[in-house]
């Protein structure tokens, strides 16, 4: 291509790149506001596509006011978008965390009612496209040279990239383990694991309260219906020095079982529970643990534990199992 | 009592330091301090353990002691007795760095600051909870604070599964009185920082050497486990400063250098025993020394690095049927000696692409970058390339080998996300070496009164 081409088309993308720049954040804005691939279905052109676009063209744009002889009007509209976008680039910040910060409300209006969309990580690249024209300004591009400026912009693009890609996915962790030292420094340390295990580990601590260090206990076999509970390499941590034993182990033997537990038809870490034994076993006594409304313990004695006769088929608890009968 | 136990800690892995002659910063010291006293304390703790000493904060700590004494006594016989303690603190000094400070640096640093102490804070304050953590290396933690002996966790199964690094540093917290240990990886997320940037400072310019141990600091997998009882960060914090070590002794060739590559590279081991990049690193060591003649190094390196390695390898052996490090390779050559699938290594890639690709693209892009357009070129990059580059093939090849030992290898993805965390602070330091940024001319850009010419 002749030298005379070279220059017609880097003024042409002089000429053009105001205008794509505005397209290209419209385009990111209505997509953010409807869904992924909401552009490219209609327009078929992708939003990845354009920034890519996008950004080629700011660059050559940036190199062409070093290189040519431009046009005073042209090169007026270059330097109001350079204006307007460092003037509006703090407010974008702003704007992108406050809609990080509204993100669960409003992803939840996403799921059901299908009112409103709102995609923050999608409008997120509304600054880092206006913070990337800032930093095509701030470039110290002498001339152009391929091995140089190219990747120069592109160390400075990946950087950019590096931190947004960073903070949009380690906030969550800061968030979660901030919140609470802040809000509430002094809690104890069974408070604290309640936080972080959730209900179960009070009902490890009732097992703990009603059973002696050396009992064998019995749990169910590893199923996600059971949870926790059923995960001997889990529950063994919370329950020690007790010995457990799984309903499936190939060394069960049930004379040796001391307890059973007993897993309630409730919701415990979310979603419904089949309970738990599913078959008769003899037992000494039947202690049912206090997360019922009452909140108090209910104890039976001696009276076998029957799956459908039990008369607290949703309350969690342990079986004291009768040595001496067969089951 | 937690601050004494852990103060001790850090005094054992100063005075291995002192022995070693090592010329580095303060801070850098107290850094290494800490992961070659924590490291090796939990080796030695492993050995009372198998000598049925029990575990107790009375025997530990006169263990430590006794360590300490030991170390301090050939300190002075070799320091000919008055050993003034180093700690090159100047205060004129720091204010004379302090002055030289850009306003980038000193917004880097704050920020810096602020990610210690979050990780401190998080550490001090949650107990332990990762669910890796409670069936296996806090569990262990737990048996032997309470029992004094592994006996007791070894007869409750899985507890092979790991080296007992990790459940070593637990216990000796526990042996303290305190029930929070995940401490112990802020401390270790804080020097991470501290040695990356000081081992990239004298290739790079100050700003680009705190840029980039920002970003190695909030990169996801590494911020994930700033605060956070799994063996991922301490492996990677091991083999990371294992790798760098051995790059800066490749290219000024001061024996302690050396040393710690070969302590840091052994401990990683002692954390995660069944990743195989070791191997690399002994590798590229073995062709520079003998290359350059260097065969005392050579030796050297591998006596530490196989006395650390071998500690759980033999005791496993002999524990359960576990494979030693001579018959994998011999399994690996097996495999390989059977013929090479290409399709099985297509659907290896498809799966390694799958599961990090969204986690170590935009740091595998910018190695890339450093690689084919270098605008600095840092003595003996070209082994540091070949260290990183190494792995990754081994990571591909370590794969494709696993997928004939383990049937259910493609069920494994979380694993392998998790191990990615090795590989981010290494790519991010040789990107770093290749890159020059002008920092003088952006700062002067931002300056807003010139900002538009």
């Amino acid at each position: 291509m002749k030298k005379d081409n070279v220059s017609r088309l880097l003024i042409l993308n002089f000429l053009f790149f105001p205008f794509l720049w505005i397209v290209t954040l419209t385009l990111i804005g209505i997509e953010s506001f409807t869904y992924p691939g909401f552009v490219f279905k209609h327009l078929l052109i992708s939003i990845n596509l354009l920034i890519v676009l996008v950004m080629v063209s700011a660059l050559l744009a940036r190199l062409t006011t070093l290189s040519q002889h431009i046009p005073i009007r042209m090169e007026n509209l270059y330097k109001l978008l350079f204006e307007i976008n460092l003037l509006v680039f703090p407010s974008l910040i702003v704007l992108t965390y406050l809609v990080f910060r509204l993100k669960p409300i409003w992803s939840n209006s996403v799921l059901y009612t299908n009112k409103l969309r709102f995609y923050p990580g999608t409008f997120a690249l509304i600054p880092l496209l206006s913070f990337l024209l800032i930093y095509l300004q701030v470039l110290d591009i002498k001339s152009f040279s391929f091995r140089k400026t190219i990747p120069k912009f592109l160390t400075g693009v990946l950087i950019i990239w590096i931190i947004f890609f960073s903070v949009d996915n380690s906030w969550k962790f800061f968030k979660s383990n901030i919140k609470s030292p802040i809000k509430a420094p002094f809690l104890s340390f069974s408070q604290k694991m309640d936080l972080q295990v959730g209900p179960i580990f009070d009902y490890y601590n009732f097992i703990n309260t009603v059973t002696p260090n050396n009992a064998l206990i019995m749990h169910p076999k590893q199923q996600s219906q059971w949870g926790d509970i059923s995960n001997e390499g889990y529950t063994r941590y919370f329950l020690y020095p007790r010995n457990l034993i799984s309903e499936d182990s190939s060394t069960l033997d049930k004379s040796k079982v001391d307890y059973v537990v007993i897993i309630g038809h409730q919701k415990l870490n979310g979603g419904e529970q089949n309970g738990w034994p599913n078959f008769i076993v003899p037992a000494s006594k039947i202690i049912f643990y206090p997360n019922n409304p009452e909140g108090k313990l209910i104890i039976i004695n001696n009276q076998k534990f029957n799956p459908s006769k039990n008369p607290y088929p949703n309350y969690w608890g342990i079986i004291k199992v009768e040595k001496g009968v067969q089951w | 009592m937690v601050i004494l136990g852990i103060i001790l800690t850090f005094i054992f892995g100063w005075l291995i330091l002192e022995n070693l002659r090592v010329e580095e910063d303060l801070f850098s010291k107290l850094s290494l301090s800490y992961l070659i006293g924590i490291g090796i304390q939990t080796l030695f703790m492993f050995y009372m353990a198998l000598f049925n000493i029990k575990l107790t904060l009375v025997t530990v700590s006169l263990m430590m002691l006794t360590v300490c004494l030991g170390l301090f006594i050939i300190l002075t016989f070799r320091e000919k007795v008055n050993i003034g303690w180093k700690f090159g603190i100047n205060p004129k000094n720091y204010k004379k760095v302090y002055k030289s400070l850009t306003l980038v640096d000193k917004i880097i640093i704050l920020i810096l600051l602020g990610l210690g102490m979050y990780s401190l804070i998080a550490g001090l304050y949650w107990p332990v909870s990762g669910w890796d953590a409670i069936a296996l290396y806090d569990f262990r933690a737990k048996v032997f604070s309470v029992t004094g002996y592994m006996n007791d966790a070894i007869s409750r199964g899985y507890f092979f599964g790991y080296p007992l690094m990790t459940s070593m540093a637990h216990t000796w917290v526990y042996l303290l009185g305190f029930k929070y240990p995940q401490f112990i990886y802020s401390l270790m997320y804080i020097s991470l920082g501290i040695l990356f940037y000081s081992s990239l400072k004298d290739y790079v310019d100050r700003t680009t050497s705190l840029l980039f141990t920002l970003l190695v600091l909030i990169s996801p997998p590494v911020f994930a486990n700033a605060a956070f009882a799994y063996t991922n960060l301490p492996y990677a914090v091991y083999f990371f400063l294992g790798t760098i070590f051995l790059y800066r002794w490749i290219t000024n060739k001061k024996r302690y250098l050396l040393v710690i590559a070969a302590l840091m590279m052994g401990l990683s081991t002692w954390v995660r025993s069944t990743e195989p990049f070791w191997i690399i690193n002994l590798m590229i060591l073995s062709f520079f020394s003998l290359q350059n003649k260097k065969i005392v190094d050579l030796f050297l390196y591998a006596l530490i690095f196989f006395w650390i390695q071998q500690s759980w390898s033999i005791y496993l052996s002999h524990m359960v049927s576990y494979m030693g490090t001579s018959a994998q390779a011999g399994q690996a050559f097996g495999i390989l000696k059977s013929g090479f699938d290409f399709q099985r290594l297509g659907e290896i890639l498809a799966f390694i692409w799958t599961n990090t690709i969204n986690i170590l693209s935009p740091y595998i892009l910018i190695f890339l970058l450093s690689i084919f357009f270098p605008v600095n070129q840092a003595p003996g990059k070209k082994y540091l390339c070949v260290l990183v580059t190494g792995n990754m093939l081994l990571l591909l090849f370590g794969a494709y080998i696993f997928s004939y030992i383990f049937v259910g290898w493609s069920q494994i993805g979380e694993s392998l996300q998790r191990m990615v965390i090795t590989f981010v602070p290494l790519l991010l330091y040789t990107a770093a070496m290749g890159l020059n940024i002008d920092w003088k001319a952006v700062i002067q850009k931002i300056n807003l009164s010139q900002f538009w010419k």
